[in-house]
């Protein structure tokens, strides 16, 4: 048996353990790195289906009312405090979000401000997103029609940086 | 025999056992780490999975809403048979669409020929089963009733006198993972997924 021969040190067998737990840690970190992809991405799903659904909302309130008619409940003009002029909407600029009311079965225009009725109705929508802000603009006139930009925003867990789903339709006199 | 010199020297009997414990130690930890790692990699493979599903099938269902005649549900009677039926009628063929368990299920069925607008997915006058495509959904747990697949249809804006226009609120609420069996997930329970989809569709419109 030759003099050279000897066995591991316990220092050599530490450094091969720290080796392997780098590399299991790198891994278990890659692992984690997929779990929060999937998350993103069933955020991103959840926030789609929220502008799709005010967005369709928008389209059945529109349907429900004349465009432009003075003699009648008027998606532009109103007709009653309850249906708002959305004219007031446009000029100057405000956001809303659409709301179900669950005792008449219709749908209402809700204001974001002051209150914070989109932002529970968000959470409601999408529960998963946490504290989301929900935001319907309107650009345009009554000749051209009038283009509705909804808007989805949310802040991921453990990040600083707000994440946001815009969802722009034309809404005009003849669909 | 040789003699044993110092200049050959083997592990003492302490530095063995030290060594053997620390491996023990660190192959426990390696193992739970990895144990944990395959749990979370299906875990997340299947909430990806769950997640295309719910899509598809929402996506599905509007689409052929969107081309076709909605046949139920009429005032919210969806919950009672957890079902839907779209009828096309250039190709008289009705959809069906079911949820049972974690499955669902699209039936396919053609009137030949269609003599009254059928007015629900029992109504079984002069059609014939075309086909059924089974979509599993894995590892999804659907609860029953209105927090699992729900629809609703709504009116406008002033019910009393704009009822044409309608539009469907569906949504699908489901889980993914353990610990399901109670219809929601335990709190902190990082194997264990919920997703909520709400969509609504103007029919009116389109």
């Amino acid at each position: 048996m030759s003099t050279t021969r000897r066995g591991d040190t316990l220092i050599e067998v530490l450094f091969a353990f720290a080796i392997l737990g780098a590399i299991v840690g790198v891994t278990f970190s890659g692992a984690l790195s997929g779990y929060k992809s999937v998350l993103a991405a069933q955020n991103h799903t959840q926030a789609t289906f929220v502008a799709q659904y005010q967005a369709d909302a928008l389209k059945t309130y529109r349907d429900s009312l004349e465009w432009n008619d003075p003699t009648a409940y008027s998606f532009l003009t109103g007709n009653s405090p309850s249906l708002p002029a959305m004219s007031s909407y446009i000029t100057p600029p405000k956001a809303f979000c659409m709301e179900h009311q669950i005792s008449t079965n219709s749908w209402k225009v809700i204001p974001t401000a002051p209150t914070d009725t989109c932002i529970i109705l968000a959470q409601t929508l999408a529960p998963q997103l946490g504290p989301a802000t929900l935001a319907i603009t309107l650009t345009g006139a009554a000749t051209t029609g009038v283009y509705a930009s909804i808007k989805v925003t949310w802040r991921p867990r453990n990040s600083n940086i707000d994440q946001t789903v815009t969802n722009t339709i034309l809404l005009t006199k003849d669909r | 025999m040789k003699p044993r010199t110092h200049h050959q020297p083997g592990f003492t009997f302490v530095e063995l056992l030290f060594a053997i414990v620390i491996m023990g130690t660190m192959l426990s930890l390696t193992m739970v780490v990895v144990v944990g790692m395959i749990r979370f990699y299906v875990f997340t493979n299947q909430q990806r999975q769950n997640q295309e599903n719910g899509r598809n099938v929402l996506d599905s269902i509007t689409r052929d809403i969107r081309f076709g005649t909605l046949i139920t549900p009429v005032v919210n009677d969806f919950s009672a048979n957890d079902s839907i039926c779209v009828l096309n009628p250039p190709t008289n063929k009705l959809t069906k669409y079911s949820l049972a368990s974690n499955q669902m299920y699209k039936t396919i069925y053609t009137y030949n020929p269609l003599t009254s607008m059928p007015t629900s997915c029992n109504d079984s006058d002069g059609r014939v089963k075309d086909s059924t495509k089974i979509i599993t959904l894995d590892r999804m747990y659907i609860p029953a009733g209105i927090n699992g697949f729900s629809v609703t249809l709504t009116k406008g804006a002033h019910p009393a006198n704009f009822t044409d226009a309608k539009a469907v609120i569906i949504k699908f609420r489901f889980l993914t993972g353990n610990h399901y069996a109670t219809g929601s997930c335990v709190a902190n329970n990082i194997y264990c997924g919920e997703l909520v989809l709400n969509t609504a569709l103007n029919i009116r419109g389109k």
